[in-house]
């Protein structure tokens, strides 16, 4: 009972190395973060920046060192028999809804697998509940007898949320789930996820590229970059006061509909350089080499998280945050 | 701001159909627009619209007369006075623009159809006086070639230029681009660049003979939001130092208010709404243009539910008729008229004008 004051999901330190002697990379460094539940956690950045290396190392689908809490029971030390029912309790809806369909099972199979497999229903109940299942997501009982090649893309994107909803999950692990959809269909999908939400007390893990999306859907954003957390605050906050150069970098970027500002596109934007460009500094800033606001500090150890000073819920990993909401320039902080 | 001049491309009356086993399915109906001098038209619309059946169409790149039939015309004018064709190239190239033995466009002077002529003559026009950039980078280059060469390669396609001439204007135009350290990068392979730089490379490449048109098609929708804007910008840039029209094909409308002058909405294969940029998205008059505009998430636009579309995506039709939108419109569903008359376009205010019977 104590647990429900406890978050969802709890990660400490996690770590993910892949390749192997001198070509070993560090694509998740050292990252904590949790979902509480009912909340709604963003993870943004760029691609390469580990967001999706990091849902697939909680989910256990690669190796990690570290600590994945979930409702208490730590993740990464199960195996086996001893996964499988935690399995069922974290659930993924990925991007590309063509590619994670089974082309050969109908639409009914493909949500009555985890059912059975977890055995959560038996004999009729089984296809009582998938219809339950599809009327949630708006899918009608006769779209069980087709094939996912016969559905447009958003009513995949439906078939694959069913899907992972069949097993009755706390946490979703959401990544790009509404990137590869028409803007039309892109708001049917979000409105469902909030929907279901409000229903079902789920809690999310929302991947996403879209700062307007992840703005409009989250409760928390976490902005990463090169496999270390930047900047974590309270979604209005992350957006209308960055702290961290990268997080403004990605904010400037964003192109708006706002007219008032004209064609926003302007020549020589000062941070803006290909992310491939330079080579970080070993055991210093990643960033530091974009950065219009780097300094020789920025290079003597890699910035910690640390609260931004005067904002609760909000931290910042840069040695130039100042008490303010601009970054001072040429003003490095001790 | 009224263009009193001649459009460098106008397109009418373009229809194309596909063959779907015995039937001839429509997937552009009946589209007009006008290119001006300079200027950036961006198409938009959702993925089975038509926006790049359409610059496919333009260009010649669809399938054969067995799979496919396009009607209408495109015309492309005669370029010679362009503005803006004096503007400095790379200078480290040390040669002059590159010439070609049909003047400096290859066209003659009169408007040439690229639907009427032939593949001899559209080879001519392609790469050199139009050129294009597509979604994905990667897969629109050689692997097994050095981005250099093949940057090369088109430009000994098209101009007299041979050999170390050809190269080292590869090198400035990749300079021109943005590329660092371009002298070294040419002689890279595409998988050692990141997904912006492979799209700075197709741009040097379309622009190798300073093309008039330049059609880009969702050139961004694969890159970052910071790459993006860098992308975009350098296309300006180049737009503006050369003088080139593009005509932008999107999915994203917010991409449009940044860099688009005109824009033109498609849905199911017409041209719903279409007019000056700021006007447009400012005050939209079809009811689709209004509902695309309200289902978008804006920054600082805050939590609540989003305007949805019901429905979705008209399938593709023989002979449509009636408002393709009409079962999914607020305001005409049901209604006899939007269901059976074809809306045609009607100017509005300034510089506008929607397809729609309830506008």
């Amino acid at each position: 009972m104590l647990e429900t004051h406890a978050p969802l999901l709890d990660v400490r330190d996690l770590t993910v190395h892949m390749g192997r002697g001198r070509n070993r990379l560090r694509i998740v460094d050292d990252v904590s973060l949790s979902v509480e539940r009912g909340q709604t956690v963003g993870l943004v950045g760029e691609s390469g920046s580990g967001k999706t290396t990091l849902a697939r190392a909680i989910l256990r689908l690669i190796d990690a060192e570290g600590s994945v809490v979930l409702d208490g029971t730590e993740l990464l030390r199960l195996s086996g028999q001893a996964l499988t029912p935690m399995r069922r309790r974290l659930q993924i809806v990925f991007q590309d809804p063509v590619g994670s369909l089974n082309p050969r099972m109908t639409v009914g199979q493909i949500i009555a697998e985890p059912i059975r497999f977890h055995r959560l229903r038996q004999g009729g109940a089984v296809d009582d509940r998938v219809r339950e299942l599809l009327d949630w997501v708006g899918l009608r009982p006769q779209h069980a007898a087709r094939y996912p090649h016969e559905f447009s893309g958003g009513q995949r994107q439906r078939i694959g949320i069913c899907r992972a909803l069949a097993v009755e999950p706390d946490l979703l692990i959401c990544d790009e789930p509404v990137s590869a959809l028409d803007v039309s269909v892109q708001a049917q999908i979000l409105n469902l996820l909030q929907d279901l939400q409000a229903r079902l007390g789920l809690s999310y893990l929302f991947i996403s590229h879209n700062l307007a999306v992840v703005e409009h859907f989250c409760d928390k954003v976490i902005v990463m970059y090169r496999g270390r957390i930047v900047e974590t605050a309270p979604a209005d906050r992350v957006f209308s006061r960055p702290a961290h150069p990268y997080t403004r970098l990605l904010l400037e970027s964003v192109p708006g509909l706002d007219l008032s500002r004209g064609n926003t596109v302007r020549i020589g934007a000062p941070m803006v350089h290909d992310p491939g460009r330079g080579t970080p500094p070993v055991g210093g800033c990643g960033f530091a080499p974009r950065c219009a606001l780097a300094q020789p500090v920025c290079s003597q150890g890699v910035p910690s998280l640390v609260p931004v000073p005067g904002e609760a819920d909000h931290q910042a990993a840069c040695v130039m945050v100042t008490p303010s909401d601009t970054v001072v320039s040429n003003c490095p902080v001790a | 701001m009224s263009p009193v001049v001649q459009p460098i491309l106008q397109v009418s009356e373009l229809s194309v159909s596909f063959r779907v086993e015995d039937r001839w399915l429509r997937a552009v109906d009946n589209v007009a627009f006008s290119l001006y001098p300079g200027r950036t038209l961006a198409l938009v619309g959702e993925s089975g619209s038509g926006k790049s059946v359409t610059s496919m169409a333009v260009m010649g790149l669809l399938p054969g007369a067995k799979q496919c039939r396009v009607a209408g015309k495109a015309l492309l004018a005669d370029a010679s006075g362009r503005s803006g064709i004096q503007a400095p190239v790379a200078s480290t190239s040390g040669s002059d623009k590159p010439l070609s033995p049909f003047g400096p466009h290859g066209g003659g002077p009169l408007p040439v159809d690229l639907l009427a002529c032939g593949e001899q003559a559209l080879r001519r026009i392609r790469g050199r006086r139009i050129a294009m950039i597509f979604q994905e980078p990667l897969t629109s280059l050689n692997p097994l070639m050095t981005v250099g060469r093949q940057i090369a390669e088109a430009i000994e396609t098209h101009t007299e230029m041979r050999g170390a001439a050809a190269w080292e204007r590869a090198v400035s135009l990749m300079e021109r681009v943005g590329i660092v350290d371009a002298a070294r990068r040419a002689s890279d392979y595409p998988h050692r660049l990141s997904g912006g730089m492979r799209q700075r490379i197709m741009i040097a490449m379309a622009l190798a003979c300073d093309p008039d048109v330049l059609i880009a098609d969702e050139p961004t929708t694969a890159l970052d939001v910071t790459v993006q804007k860098q992308i975009l910008e350098l296309l300006k840039t180049l737009q503006r130092e050369q003088g080139m029209s593009m005509l932008l094909i999107t999915h994203d409308i917010s991409l449009v208010a940044e860099v688009a002058d005109e824009v033109a909405v498609m849905y199911g294969g017409r041209i719903v709404e279409t007019g000056d940029v700021r006007t447009t998205l400012a005050k939209p008059i079809h009811p689709y243009t209004q509902a695309l505009l309200a289902c978008v998430p804006k920054m600082g636009g805050g939590k609540g539910r989003l305007t949805v579309i019901s429905g979705t995506v008209p399938p593709l039709v023989e002979n449509p008729t009636g408002c393709r939108f009409e079962p999914r419109c607020e305001r005409g569903a049901g209604d006899v008229q939007c269901r059976t008359q074809t809306p045609v376009l009607q100017g509005f205010a300034s510089a506008q004008s929607a397809a729609c019977w309830k506008a």
